[in-house]
């Protein structure tokens, strides 16, 4: 058992250091085929049954690279505003491991097909941060080993372990940043703003499935601390198993208390590798290696070198498709939004839904309200996303219709929503099932106006002495006594002319 | 004259006129096995079963009036246990790969099969292609048939003497350092190593990714000429294969059988003469430049500086490239497997398990690639053998713009006694002097037996290098001069 | 430059994942130290030599790729075959002491 590490006050934190951050997110291509070998690219399966010599690393087995991961990553550095690599070859990262068929990762190492680009991350509040980013590279991902015996299924006091190789082989792209500097408090919002960002790019290129619960998107956070004014970076850890958008954001943050805390006591930082702990937001230390690792890297020989031509690279340059951040302009442009508006609309992931609304009659305004505010609501509350939500946007869009006939006032159409997404079928059946059409029959509203106006004489009195607004006491009254089915604005003009 | 000393061209054409079976051909060679094998160990497994239905298959085929499936369908082979046959034992000459059976085909095996020649079995070689002398095989030394208590060269010293001995008409090798070539050239026989890329790598269980290269090996330039064709050719499961037609070999080999090298400029190697050659290994090679000459052949002196450091940069790039190759023997997914008791932990397993899979040779090339590529090294050692790799190419490439082909000894001795060089590895590595050039610069060579040394009666071989791609130039070459010549093996003591 | 020690050679064991044994230790020290100091030779050669970059590959081919079909591969009982160990489908191995990396 290790004791629970000690963390400083994340404010003191900030008064005595600056943080510097560095993430490395491997994501999983989503080829047919894996990076080296014709073996399908599928998530699962029955246990070896996606393999072959090569990605077996049998004996006699040789490589040759899946043209379509060559022509993703390339993407994927352009996208990134990088550099691409005229001529750029694999090697080979020696270390022995059972998940690694070979003993060695077929890596790039010191040749990485794409460097030196940034990506523009906009954080909550609409501040646009610049990321740096090293390089994009390419390498395959390992099988997988299932830990049996001990008490948790985990590695450790584990009797034996069992190994599938259907991921090995699978291509990866490991996209690093340069030291992410500055950042002050707002640095571990802006490790999880980059990983979104980098996140929503790659659904945009269609490259990845990036879902961060399978594993086909990874990150790794580096994080280290200086002292306030200090040029030097501090020595770094690196944490791994960080498995959601939300989690970057709290492992990062927990490091930087937990190594404050060190520095402040005296202490000194130990670079290691450091796991996240999902359940309480911590993070502990890995086992400390024997010896410092040397991957014995050299070019790897069973591959030759690549040299995208120009023309191959301004062809898949033509290929990228709008990406996130000039989406966003466009759209702000487009639906006449303030920065704010826009903001709130691509946090919440509602972009596309509000803009299937609108294709499906509805306003901008309109549709957009309600994905933004009252649909991530809901969504928050069952913990889910936006998308799997059981609403249509074109169920969306005939409830707006619905309101801008007068037939729901907004309140109904809430009801509405609420039944639809009880699974009660279309706005039509619910308003049907439920009753909630608007009363807009005048005699059965003029009767419920009376009885209110004679049970508050004086607010009558009021109104005919020229306090109009004094009218919202009666709607009120008449709005409860027909339990919200009234056109609120009707029910006032009735009073209006009652009161005459 | 008997079946088994006819050579594979000879065999051919009566198996495909009709005039022999090839179930006949092929059950002589495996009684020929049978009967000598056990002075020699040739072969490290027979597969009789796999040979004979290849053989009837053949046969049938050409009883129903088929076109023979190639120039050598129904004519045998010994194969050599680097390359991987489904289900039958690949071994490798380790005891890492004791019982394994390959769930798949190499390449070259494919074509073999695909080409109706029938695979006798797997012959025999120094640990994973480890070796000058096929000493460094976990199942024991193979004997040269010329002299029992000498070295059949390695590390394909099982494909050699299987040749020299008869129990094969043609073989398969690979030559990563000379591994083909000084094998043939110390018992009397043919061997080629193709331009690398020429033959697929593709389930070649490698040594050295950057210089491994299968080939043939014959008694004759003919019949190598005809089983390069049969192997080689461009394989997409190989990144390094070259999509490049196959060198018009046979047609060369034939051309040059009239014996006529008029015009033909010859380079002789300066750099390797002189000290620490044999003296019955130099006096041949003198007369084999004058017969090339006297069949008027054009020859020169060509110096290649670099070559003095070949040797020092292959044994740096070799080791380094097969400390990464030899990492996937952890006894985890196949081979053999030591100390796994339940407590044991599978680095430990793997520690016992490659300390008892691997010989001592393979441990020495494993630590040493392993240092070569630390990071406090990598410059000086490997980065520097790599830069030697680029010298050499370059004085090729020099030499091969005043010549068509380069020559020298295949190797500075003829071959030494079993036990002799054991326990000195840099004597043993030695053997390979003049051989790893080519393989450093991608480039074809060969050896043909280039008669007996004066001084101790054994074979001689003559290198013949040429440029890449140009393989054809190099069997011309060798043709013309082994029909001056005459043949050597007739002079082979019985067994 | 090379004079390898003992404990170096050692290590490149450990680093290997070789057992050696004392004896082997003994026998490998030498021959290790005799070959790296034959072949440390290279160094010399190039380190005179300005503008000779390394050769990595033979044959100068760039861009050698295959098109991105499934092709077929071993059914799970071929992959099996060689195992020292399987079970459920997978290969057994002895508990992992290390790190994923």
């Amino acid at each position: 058992m290790t004791a629970v590490a000690e963390t400083l006050d994340y404010d003191e934190v900030l008064d005595h250091f600056d943080p510097v951050l560095g993430l490395e997110v491997h994501v999983e291509l989503n080829t047919k085929t894996k990076m080296f070998c014709g073996c399908a690219n599928v998530f699962g399966g029955e246990p070896n049954t996606h393999v072959c010599p090569t990605c077996l690393g049998l004996p006699g087995a040789l490589p040759v690279m899946n043209a379509r991961g060559i022509e993703s990553a390339i993407r994927i550095g352009l996208a990134l505003n990088c550099e691409i690599a005229p001529w750029c070859r694999f090697a080979r990262k020696n270390y022995f491991y059972p998940d690694m068929p070979k003993n060695f990762q077929t890596s790039q190492y010191d040749e990485p097909i794409a460097f030196n680009g940034y990506l523009d991350v906009v954080l909550d509040d609409g501040e646009v941060v610049r990321v740096g980013i090293e390089r994009a590279h390419m390498e395959e991902d390992t099988g997988k080993s299932l830990h049996v015996g001990g008490a948790t299924g985990r590695i450790h006091g584990a009797e034996h372990s069992l190994l599938d190789y259907n991921r090995a082989g699978v291509p990866l792209i490991e996209i690093v940043t340069k030291p992410i500097e500055g950042m002050g408090h707002r640095a571990p919002e802006v490790a999880r703003a980059y990983v979104t960002a980098l996140r929503e790019l790659m659904l945009a290129l269609g490259v990845s499935d990036v879902r961060m619960d399978q594993g086909s998107m990874r990150c790794d956070a580096n994080v280290s601390l200086m002292p306030k004014g200090a040029t030097e970076f501090g020595t770094r850890t690196e944490t791994k198993n960080v498995n959601s958008l939300r989690s970057v954001e709290r492992a990062v943050r927990y490091e930087m208390t937990r190594q404050a805390a060190v520095l402040r006591g005296g202490g000194s930082i130990t670079q290691e590798t450091r796991h996240f702990q999902e359940a309480d937001g911590t993070t502990s230390s890995g086992r400390p290696k024997e010896t410092s690792e040397d991957y014995r890297y050299f070019p790897e020989p069973d591959l030759v070198p690549i040299a995208p031509s120009r023309e191959w690279v301004e062809e898949l340059s033509g290929t990228l498709p709008e990406l996130p951040w000039q989406r966003r302009k466009r759209v702000q442009q487009e639906w006449g939004l303030t920065d704010e508006e826009t903001r709130d609309l691509f946090n919440t992931g509602a972009a596309d839904l509000v803009a299937a609304t609108v294709d499906a009659g509805a306003s901008v305004s309109e549709a957009r309200s309600w994905w933004v505010q009252y649909l991530t609501q809901q969504a928050n509350t069952r913990e889910v996303e936006l998308p799997e939500l059981p609403i249509t946007p074109a169920q969306l869009a005939r409830v707006i219709e619905l309101i801008g006939e007068g037939t729901l006032t907004h309140k109904l159409a809430r009801e509405v929503v609420q039944g639809v997404l009880a699974g009660e079928g279309d706005p039509d059946q619910v308003i049907a099932d439920r009753g909630l059409e608007v009363v807009s029959d005048d005699s059965a509203l003029l009767a419920a106006v009376d009885e209110a106006l004679a049970a508050q004489p004086d607010v009558v009195d009021k109104i005919k002495g020229g306090k109009v607004q004094a009218a919202g006491a009666i709607v009120g009254a008449v709005m409860k006594a027909t339990k919200g089915q009234a056109d609120a604005k009707r029910v006032r003009e009735l009073v209006l002319e009652r009161c005459q | 004259m008997s079946v088994i000393k006819q050579t594979a061209a000879e065999l051919a054409a009566r198996i495909h006129s009709g005039e022999l079976s090839s179930v006949d051909v092929t059950q002589a060679h495996l009684e020929r096995i049978s009967k000598v094998d056990e002075q020699l160990n040739a072969f490290r497994h027979v597969d009789a079963d796999g040979a004979l239905e290849a053989a009837a298959k053949v046969d049938a085929d050409i009883a129903a009036g088929k076109p023979p499936a190639s120039p050598l369908a129904g004519v045998p082979l010994g194969l050599k246990d680097v390359l991987t046959t489904q289900g039958v034992p690949t071994t490798c000459g380790s005891k890492t790969l004791e019982g394994w059976l390959p769930p798949y085909d190499a390449t070259v095996t494919r074509r073999l099969r695909e080409a109706g020649v029938p695979i006798l079995g797997k012959t025999n070689m120094d640990e994973f292609a480890m070796g000058s002398s096929t000493e460094n095989s976990a199942y024991g030394p193979t004997r040269n048939p010329w002299d029992t208590s000498r070295i059949p060269g390695g590390s394909g010293g099982g494909s050699s003497a299987a040749l020299a001995a008869f129990e094969a008409p043609l073989a398969i090798g690979t030559d990563t350092g000379g591994s083909i070539r000084q094998p043939g050239a110390v018992t009397g026989t043919v061997g080629v190593k193709p331009t690398y890329g020429g033959v697929s790598r593709y389930g070649l269980v490698a040594f050295s990714s950057s210089l491994d290269q299968a080939g043939p090996c014959a008694r004759t330039v003919l019949d190598a000429a005809l089983l390069h064709e049969v192997i080689a050719g461009h394989d997409p499961l190989d990144s390094t294969s070259i999509d490049a037609p196959v060198p018009p070999v046979v047609e060369a080999a034939k051309q040059g059988a009239n014996g006529d090298l008029t015009g033909v400029k010859v380079g002789v190697v300066t750099q390797f003469t002189g000290e620490g050659y044999q003296r019955g290994v130099l006096d041949s090679f003198q007369a084999a430049v004058e017969q090339l000459r006297a069949l008027g052949a054009d020859v020169v002196e060509i110096s290649c500086p670099s070559f003095d450091y070949a040797l020092p940069a292959y044994y740096l790039i070799a080791p380094s490239e097969c400390s990464s190759n030899l990492a996937r023997f952890d006894a985890m997914r196949y081979g053999l497997r030591i100390g796994d008791d339940g407590d044991r932990s599978a680095e430990e397993v793997m520690s016992l398990s490659r300390e008892a899979g691997f010989g001592p040779e393979v441990k020495r090339r494993i630590m040493i690639g392993t240092y070569a590529l630390s990071s406090g090294y990598y410059d000086a050692y490997y980065g520097s053998a790599q830069q030697v790799r680029t010298l050499i190419t370059r004085d090729f490439a020099a030499a091969y713009e005043q010549v068509d082909v380069l020559v020298s000894p295949t190797t500075p001795t003829t071959a030494f006694r079993i036990g002799e060089r054991v326990d000195d590895p840099m004597a043993m590595y030695l053997a390979d002097l003049c051989t790893i050039p080519a393989n450093l610069a991608g480039n074809a060579a060969m050896s043909v037996p280039s008669g007996l040394a004066d001084d101790d009666g054994l074979p001689v071989g003559l290198q013949i290098m040429a440029p890449t791609l140009a393989d054809d130039r190099m069997y011309r070459v060798a043709a013309a001069y082994e029909a001056a010549r005459g043949p050597v093996l007739d002079q082979i003591p019985e067994l | 430059m090379p004079n390898i020690s003992r404990d170096e050679v050692a290590h490149l064991a450990k680093l290997a994942r070789l057992g050696v044994t004392d004896e082997e230790l003994d026998t490998f020290a030498p021959q290790l130290d005799v070959i790296l100091e034959s072949v440390a030779k290279v160094s010399e050669v190039v380190g005179t030599q300005q503008d000779v970059p390394p050769t990595s590959h033979a044959v100068e081919l760039t861009n050698v790729f295959r098109e991105d079909e499934v092709r077929q591969g071993l059914t799970q009982e071929q992959a099996l075959s060689g195992a020292p160990a399987a079970e459920d489908g997978r290969f057994r191995v002895p508990r992992i002491l290390g790190e994923e990396q």
